[in-house]
C-alpha cells in the first residue's frame, strides 16, 4: 500500500505492507535510526515520536495509520541548528549513560516543555510515566530537567 | 520487525464506507494501542484490518437538553479537554487525565476503552455510574444499548462481529458529587483496584448513591446501588457497609500483584475512600 509520511519536514513515500509498524517505517524506510525499539508493547517509551506535535508510541502504530501525517523524530528536534533546552539540560547534567532511552525522553520532554512552558517536578513525573530508563535512573533525569523553561 | 501475519488495511471515512469495508473475519482498530499488540502477538490473525478512527459519525462532542453525546472515535487526550459541563463530564475529564501516559492518551480512543472491557479500562467506570447508552452500528442498522448490560465480563461485551460503537450518550447528574480512586503497583500495569462513586445528598440525607468497582481484584466491572444507604445520613457505618457489600463474594487470584487478601483489602479501602468523598462525609 502506498503511504506518504512527512518526517521532520520531508515527505517519505513508499509502498509498504500494512503489517509494517511506524517505528519500522521511520528506521528502515526513512533510515532515521535515532528512534529506538525497546519493549514493543507500549511500556518503555524508547520509540516515542511526535505526530502533529503530540507524543505517540510508534511501536503500537501501523505505518499505514500514519499515512498523510506530520511526524517529528529525535533527528527533527533541536533549536537553531543546535540542541534545544531539554537536550542541553540532559547533556550538561550528564543525565544519560547508555542513552538508549534518551531519545524518547527528549521527544516527550520537548512536547511537555511546549505544552507547559516549564518543566516542574510534577510536570516531569506526569509526562514521563511511559518512559523507562534502566541505567541512569530517574533522580538524575528529574534533577537535570527540573526548572527548565522555554526560551523563545 | 514486521507483524508476523499479513493483512489488508482499509480506513473508511463514514458508516456507508464501513458497510462496504467490513466482511467476515475483519478486525477493527481505532487507536490501535491494544489492537496492534494483539496483531503482533498473533492473538488475532485477521485477513483484513479496518481502521475506524476517521469515521465521521463517530467524531466530536456535543451537549443539549441535559444530554452529553460523545463520538466513540474521540481520543483520550480530547476527553481531557472536553468542553461539556456537569459532574459526570468532570469525572470523565479527571479519569482521562490519569489514563496510561501522554502518548497512549494521544492514540487511544473512547470506543476502544469501552469495547475492550478490560477490568483495568477506566472510562466504563464514570459511564456506568451515569447509566450511559451506547449507539451501536452494524449490518446497516443502529441500536442502543446501556453500558451496564453491554459489558458481560472481562473482555466480553455485547458487540457482534463487525459492529462498532459510534456514540456514547449520558444524562448529566446535576447536584451529584463524585470520587474516583485507583491503585497500581507499577506504572502502566493493570490496576489492583478501581472505585468510582457518585452521590446526591440533600438536607443531610443520602438521596442517591452509586458505585462501580473494577480492576484485578474483581476481574470485571461491578455496579452497586446500595439501597440501605438511601434516606440515611452519611456515616462511617454506612461507608463500611457499602465497602463490605462491594467486596462480598470476590476471591481474586494471588499473583505478582500480591496475594488475594491484599487485593480485597486494597479494593475495600478504595471503596471506603471514594464513598466517603462522594458523600462529603
Ligand atoms: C501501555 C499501556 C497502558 C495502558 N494503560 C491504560 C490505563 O491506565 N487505563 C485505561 O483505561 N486503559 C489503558 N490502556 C488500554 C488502552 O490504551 C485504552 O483502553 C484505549 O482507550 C484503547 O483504545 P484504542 O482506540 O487504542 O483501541 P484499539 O487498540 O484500536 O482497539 C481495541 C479493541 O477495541 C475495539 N474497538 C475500538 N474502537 C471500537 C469502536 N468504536 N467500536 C467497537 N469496537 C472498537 C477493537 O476492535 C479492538 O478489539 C493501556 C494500554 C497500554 C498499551
Ligand atoms: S518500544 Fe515502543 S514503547 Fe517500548
Ligand atoms: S540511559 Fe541507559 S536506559 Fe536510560
Amino acid at each position: 500500500m502506498k503511504v506518504t509520511i512527512n518526517i521532520n519536514g520531508k515527505d517519505y513515500s513508499a509502498d509498504v505492507e500494512p503489517r509494517m509498524t511506524l517505528v519500522d517505517f521511520i528506521r528502515d524506510v526513512a533510515g532515521l535510526k535515532g528512534t529506538h525499539v525497546g519493549c514493543e508493547t507500549g511500556h518503555c517509551g524508547a520509540c516515542s515520536v511526535l505526530i502533529d506535535g503530540r507524543p505517540v508510541k510508534s511501536c503500537l502504530m501501523l505505518a499505514v495509520q500514519a499515512n498523510g501525517k506530520r511526524i517529528t523524530t529525535i533527528e527533527g528536534i533541536g533549536k537553531d541548528g543546535g540542541p534545544n533546552e531539554v537536550q542541553m539540560a540532559l547533556s550538561s547534567s550528564k543525565a544519560l549513560q547508555c542513552a538508549f532511552c534518551s531519545t524518547g525522553f527528549v521527544v516527550v520532554g520537548t512536547w511537555a516543555l511546549e505544552e507547559n512552558g516549564e518543566l516542574t517536578e510534577d510536570v516531569i513525573k506526569e509526562s514521563f510515566i511511559g518512559n523507562v530508563c534502566r541505567c541512569t535512573g530517574y533522580e538524575p533525569i528529574i534533577k537535570a530537567l527540573r526548572g527548565v523553561r522555554k526560551n523563545d | 520487525m514486521l507483524i508476523p501475519v499479513g493483512f489488508e488495511y482499509l480506513k473508511p471515512k463514514n458508516l456507508a464506507e464501513l458497510d462496504e469495508a467490513v466482511r467476515d473475519g475483519a478486525f477493527l482498530i481505532s487507536g490501535g494501542t491494544v489492537g496492534v499488540r494483539l496483531l503482533k502477538e498473533r492473538i488475532v490473525r485477521p485477513k483484513l484490518v479496518v481502521d475506524i478512527s476517521e469515521v465521521e459519525e463517530a467524531q466530536g462532542a456535543k451537549q443539549g437538553e441535559g444530554i452529553v453525546d460523545l463520538g466513540a472515535a474521540l481520543k483520550i487526550y480530547q476527553l481531557q479537554r472536553l468542553s461539556v459541563n456537569g459532574p459526570v463530564s468532570d469525572m470523565i475529564r479527571f479519569v482521562s487525565s490519569g489514563i496510561a501516559d501522554p502518548a497512549i492518551r494521544t492514540m487511544g480512543s473512547l470506543g476502544g476503552n469501552i469495547a475492550l472491557a478490560d477490568p483495568s479500562n477506566e472510562l466504563p467506570v464514570p459511564l456506568m455510574l451515569a447509566d450511559a447508552s451506547l449507539l451501536i452500528y452494524g449490518q446497516h442498522r443502529f441500536h442502543e444499548e446501556k453500558i451496564r448490560g453491554f459489558i458481560h465480563g472481562p473482555h466480553r461485551t455485547g458487540l457482534k462481529p463487525g459492529e462498532v460503537i459510534v456514540r456514547v450518550r449520558y444524562k448529566e447528574l446535576d447536584g451529584y458529587r463524585w470520587s474516583y480512586k485507583k491503585h497500581f503497583i507499577r506504572n502502566l500495569d493493570h490496576y489492583v483496584g478501581i472505585s468510582g462513586a457518585m452521590a446526591k445528598v440533600d438536607s443531610g440525607k443520602i438521596i442517591d448513591l452509586r458505585l462501580v468497582v473494577a480492576g484485578e481484584a474483581i476481574m470485571g466491572f461491578k455496579y452497586l446501588a446500595p439501597e440501605r444507604a438511601i434516606g440515611a445520613r452519611p456515616s462511617e457505618a454506612i461507608i463500611k457497609e457499602v465497602a463490605e457489600e462491594a467486596v462480598s463474594g470476590i476471591s481474586p487470584k494471588s499473583d505478582r500483584q500480591g496475594p488475594s487478601e491484599y487485593k480485597v483489602a486494597v479494593l475495600k479501602k478504595l471503596v471506603e475512600l471514594s464513598v466517603k468523598e462522594a458523600l462529603g462525609a
